[in-house]
């Protein structure tokens, strides 16, 4: 970011009249848990079961860039980037490159067998990894499907937020939307500090267990 | 063999029939005219109106934690324009899960659309729409239709409700309080949050029952729900928000305050911009 002195104009309202006094604003965000987490932090250590029912640890991936996707079938946000292929292709770009794409299903109703059966039906290829507690889905502040986090080599969180710059279900609009997990990969893989570590993501809510 | 392909066959007619019903369409779509005749050089509007399954809601242009508002991709015929910019009424917050707020409509949902014609018009004009639109309850569905009007037609008439339709969206505040400094944004020093505020009386007394803020759809801010505060200027909403890193540019938007009039929700656009000062 460059220096940034942020000048905030803003209009309208009701009634005409004086100006403010400047308090300091601190408190939680609604419908982000961000607070427990930063961008910098250690990346919350995890275990799941992939759609072969097998155990992968975050641990097993060390000395790896990660990206994490928090999947979920049937929300149009997603459908939008794999009903052309887009997310996979993606990923494959970057496995070529040593980068490890895990997608976290946090639906409470979905099995690794549910996971299997998707995988197989969209192509995918990488584990889909099930938390049907939601766990892991809160220790990161998952709020949307698709929810996107970048892990360095380092273990350390270096972006969280939405896959790209257009948050409508339009496949037509993936190409020519700023896809902020390609740059910051792309940042990250040439050792540049990330320049757009945190956006707002957008999609659906997650499903979490009740 | 052949039977037992029959059956096959059928039951996957069966199964694929039972899907296509549970598939039905939770919101659907109609085209309103705001004039029952219209002569050529005229301005109007439209009403597009949703109606919404219950329990399932739709969006507002910042849809909150989640969601969508509905767009609209416009077929009209030559000397019609209309603009891609939709006129909403004041939204409802929509609890979508522990600490996940959606700003959005229950039941029914009536957006406007402003047409503008030149002189070579010919009458009557029918205007098609392809409309999408998502709808949420547990799941969310991506649903669209196609849908048209024609005006002008002789014998025409207005729907009794479209005034009421035309009365309920948000209009934009007015040009002389945007210089007031009755509200605005502030930033924190270390540029990682700040808040939105607009004072809704002088009175530091006035009751703020039926009143809220809603923010802008920018990127790269979280909000918080807004609060209450006063001052020696009055009553002021605040909505703190938290700057996230991602900004590098500036953004904008329209944020709406919602007052309750007479039991009727009445809802102000404030047009925001942050912005970067080198």
């Amino acid at each position: 970011m460059k220096s940034v002195l942020f000048a905030a104009l803003a209009a309208f309202a009701l009634i005409v009249g004086l100006t403010v006094n400047v308090f300091a604003a601190k408190e939680s965000h609604a419908g982000h848990n961000h607070a427990k987490l930063s961008i910098g932090d250690a990346a919350p250590a995890f275990t799941l079961k992939d759609q072969t029912g097998k155990d992968v640890s975050l641990s097993d991936l060390s000395g790896k860039v990660v990206v994490l996707e928090w999947f979920c079938e049937s929300c149009p946000f997603v459908v939008k980037h794999y009903k052309q292929g887009h997310m996979n292709k993606l990923a494959a770009s970057y496995a070529e490159k040593g980068v490890v794409w895990v997608r976290i299903n946090s639906t409470s109703k979905s099995t690794p067998e549910s996971n299997a059966k998707i995988a197989a039906e969209w192509k995918m290829s990488g584990p889909i990894l099930q938390d049907s507690d939601g766990e892991v889905g809160h220790d990161y502040g998952a709020t949307n499907t698709p929810h996107m986090y970048v892990i360095n080599k380092e273990g350390k969180l270096v972006y969280r937020g939405a896959i790209d710059s257009d948050s409508s279900a339009d496949t037509a609009k993936v190409d020519s939307a700023t896809n902020y997990v390609a740059k910051a990969l792309d940042e990250v893989l040439a050792d540049k500090p990330v320049s757009q570590p945190e956006t707002k993501a957008y999609g659906c809510t997650v499903k979490y267990a009740k | 063999m052949r039977y037992r392909n029959a059956a096959l066959i059928l039951c996957t007619c069966l199964a694929s029939l039972a899907i296509a019903d549970e598939q039905k369409q939770r919101a659907r779509v109609e085209i309103l005219s705001g004039v029952a005749q219209v002569t050529p050089g005229q301005s109007f509007t439209v009403a597009l109106r949703f109606t919404i399954d219950k329990d399932w809601h739709m969006y507002w242009v910042n849809p909150g934690d989640s969601g969508l508002a509905p767009s609209v991709e416009w077929k009209t015929p030559p000397g019609v324009k209309v603009s891609p910019k939709l006129h909403f009424p004041a939204p409802h917050r929509i609890k979508a899960g522990d600490n996940i707020e959606s700003y959005g409509y229950e039941d029914e949902l009536v957006v406007i659309a402003d047409v503008t014609t030149d002189a070579t018009v010919t009458l009557p004009i029918t205007l098609n729409a392809m409309i999408n639109w998502l709808v949420c309850k547990e799941v969310c569905l991506a649903e669209n239709a196609t849908a048209s009007v024609t005006i002008g037609r002789p014998g025409s008439t207005v729907d009794p409700r479209y005034a009421a339709y035309l009365d309920a969206v948000a209009k934009p505040a007015k040009e002389d309080l945007i210089k007031a400094g009755r509200a605005g944004v502030v930033v924190s020093k270390d540029k990682s949050d700040g808040y939105l505020y607009a004072y809704v009386s002088a009175d530091p007394k006035f009751d703020t029952a039926g009143i809220d803020l809603f923010p802008p759809a920018v990127e790269f801010a979280t909000f918080a729900k807004p609060r209450f505060d006063t001052d020696g200027a009055g009553t002021k909403l605040v909505v703190p928000f938290r700057v996230l890193p991602g900004m590098i540019e500036p953004v904008s938007g329209e944020g709406m305050l919602v007052k309750t009039v007479e039991g009727k929700r009445v809802g102000e656009l404030i047009p925001l911009k942050f912005d970067f000062v080198k």
